[in-house]
């Protein structure tokens, strides 16, 4: 398959000023991701993990080096630009699932697009569509204090779908799932992955989750351990 | 959005009311002390164009019916050349009781006015001592004896019609016309003089006060200081003297209002920024995540602009209703049946509460936008 990059980060340093002390969480990173891949990042507590996945999504901007999307520098963008990024092309789940607690499922669902112009009945046959994605056609009406952790997330990744994102960038998703919910998730991503061909982008500590053909990136220290993945395999 | 704002807004109904209670409080007390005024000044200005000539009055008295005034007094002030009538008065203040009772808790004062029925009919404002029309039976003439002229309104809450009886300190009376309530003291019989001089205990070579009216207006307040100098420790008002006391007093109260208005709109505002700053500080991680799944700063200003202005449209009804309802309370402790809450009034108080809602919006909305999602979302 002919494959189109998306995202490619070069030499990328993220620090953080502490009083007199300089945090390097990120000390040059080279990440490269192409449509339709399935990609993992892992890599120890604090080793910089959600500092990248915040620069790639467009929340957060790097000290030095380059992120381009599509070929665009984002640090050149406006925040209004990269708002629209956000809303168009991205979308993001939360370890801690993120859901707005006064909305119900579906009105949680279309919170992206919610400002935008798409037509009101056009957006909620979408969501449901997508809440039925995510096995959750019977809780379309529920709130986040009324739905399982699991549900949650499920109402989440249908959240981070609405937009028909080309790449969805998912932070510790089964963080604070069990194992067979958990599982449930990562094969629900890999579905969507598969059939709609959205790339995926996901930080998690359970390496049991990746499999054979997944990109993965290691981290440590702020810096990609290249050996790690060498076909597509973790040697660790 | 807007569903969302208001969404918001009930989710915590408590802090809601709160920060719409300074708004409610200032539109109510608005509302009510505008429409009372308002109901004054119409009272007032129905009174002064009512009266069109001078009041003479005993000098520095406490009340006007507490005035003693010489019967002959009106001889002396009927000689000054352009006096064209001088009609004496006998006023004073009785309770009205239920038949059968010595006194009761619950009676409200209640104006006799004693007047000549000759001399009044010579004058240019009419038969009855305050203007306005009979709207019902006849004005009292000269002759008369227990006879009694009734506004309508107490005639309606006594259930008396022309030619019912009606006791007045112990004797009793026949209603033989109804007068149109105007202004002047609202509750009030009028008695031919002799009979007010019975029940008011007045003696008979006194009298409580003098209407005078002149052949010219303009000359009026000449001719009141003439009164003045010519009868010892007298005070003799014109209508003008009278209007411009009133406006004086009036134009007080709208400095008052004022001042009212104006603490209000801070007070309201304040509790505004103070309560939706406090609501979008504990919901910073939820705007956080709202701008990382692609909402604009503008989006956010938005809603929290919304429900902002919600509560000052929320407010600026519930505190237009609410001084709506104080009005009616008021309007029969004060006797004044001519106040009223306007639309007019209405409406500006509730867009007086919107641009309160929108001021107070501002910082909260601002400082919302501003954040930097990442920050927000790690807020705990
Ligand atoms: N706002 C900040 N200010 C200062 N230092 C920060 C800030 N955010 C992150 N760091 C530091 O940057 C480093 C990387 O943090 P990051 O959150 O990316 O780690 P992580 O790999 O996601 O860890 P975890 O697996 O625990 O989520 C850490 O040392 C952290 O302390
Ligand atoms: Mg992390």
């Amino acid at each position: 398959m002919a494959k189109k990059k998306m995202l490619e980060a070069r030499e990328v340093k993220r620090e953080y000023i502490m009083g007199k002390t300089v945090v390097r969480a990120l000390r040059g990173v080279d990440i490269d991701i192409e449509q339709g891949e399935f990609v993992f990042i892992i890599g120890p507590s604090g080793s910089g993990k959600s500092t990248i996945m915040h620069i790639l999504g467009a929340l957060d901007h790097q000290t030095a080096g380059s992120v381009t999307l599509d070929g665009k520098e984002m640090a050149r963008m406006s925040d209004w630009q990269l708002s629209m990024i956000r809303r168009n092309k991205i979308g993001f789940i939360f370890q801690n699932f993120n859901l707005v607690p006064s909305l119900n499922a579906i009105e949680n669902v279309m919170l992206p697009l919610m400002t935008s112009d798409m037509n009101k009945t056009v957006l909620e046959a979408r969501a449901i569509k997508l809440l039925k994605l995510v096995g959750l056609g019977h809780r379309i009406h529920h709130r986040p204090t009324e739905l399982s952790g699991g549900e949650r997330q499920r109402v989440a990744v249908a959240r981070s779908l609405i937009n028909e994102p080309e790449i969805i960038l998912a932070d510790e998703p089964t963080g604070e799932l069990d194992t067979k919910t958990g599982t449930g998730i990562m094969q629900l991503m890999r579905k969507l992955c598969k059939e709609k061909g959205t790339t995926f982008v996901i930080v998690t500590h359970d390496t049991e989750y990746i499999q054979k053909g997944d990109k993965i990136f290691h981290i440590r220290d702020g810096l990609i351990n290249q050996e790690i993945y060498k076909g597509g395999k973790v040697i660790e | 959005m807007l569903r969302m704002a208001l969404q918001n807004l009930l989710r915590k109904k408590s802090r809601t009311i709160l920060a719409m209670l300074a708004l409610i409080i200032g539109v109510m007390t608005i509302i009510s002390l505008i429409s009372i005024t308002e109901g004054v000044k119409g009272r007032v200005t129905d009174v002064v164009s009512q009266m069109k000539g001078i009041v003479v009055t005993q000098e520095d008295v406490f009340m006007p019916t507490l005035s003693r005034l010489e019967t002959s007094d009106i001889n002396k002030i009927e000689s000054i050349p352009g006096v064209s009538v001088a009609a004496p008065r006998i006023v004073g203040q009785i309770m009205l009781l239920k038949e059968g009772e010595k006194r009761s808790m619950t009676a409200q004062p209640f104006s006799i006015y004693g007047l000549d029925p000759a001399k009044e009919a010579l004058t240019k404002k009419g038969s009855l001592p305050t203007g306005g029309t009979i709207l019902r039976g006849r004005a009292l003439k000269s002759g008369d004896t227990k006879a009694v002229v009734l506004d309508e309104d107490t005639a309606k809450d006594e259930k008396k019609l022309v030619g019912s009886k009606i006791e007045l300190g112990g004797n009793k009376y026949t209603v033989v016309g109804l007068a149109e309530a105007v202004g002047g003291a609202g509750r009030m019989a009028v008695v031919p003089i002799s009979e007010a001089r019975d029940i008011l205990e007045v003696p008979t070579d006194k009298i409580t006060g003098i209407y005078v009216e002149t052949n010219n207006p303009e000359d009026d307040k000449k001719i009141a200081r003439l009164i003045e100098a010519k009868i010892d420790d007298s005070s003799a008002q014109t209508t003008e003297d009278f209007a411009q006391q009133l406006m004086g007093m009036l134009s007080n109260i709208d400095a008052f209002l004022w001042v009212i208005s104006t603490i209000s709109i801070v007070v309201g505002g304040l509790g505004i920024i103070n309560t939706m700053l406090m609501s979008v500080r504990e919901r910073k991680k939820e705007f956080g995540v709202l701008k990382a799944i692609g909402w604009t700063q503008e989006n956010i200003l938005q809603l929290v602009m919304y429900e902002s202005i919600l509560i000052g449209i929320l407010g600026g009804i519930i505190g237009v209703t609410l001084g709506w309802i104080a009005v009616q309370i008021a309007k029969p402790l004060l006797g004044i049946s001519i106040m009223t809450v306007t639309p007019s009034l209405a409406i500006q108080a509730t867009l007086f509460a919107i641009i309160v809602g929108v001021i107070g919006g501002i910082y909260p909305a601002w400082e919302t936008s501003r954040l930097d999602p990442i920050k927000a979302m790690s807020d705990r």
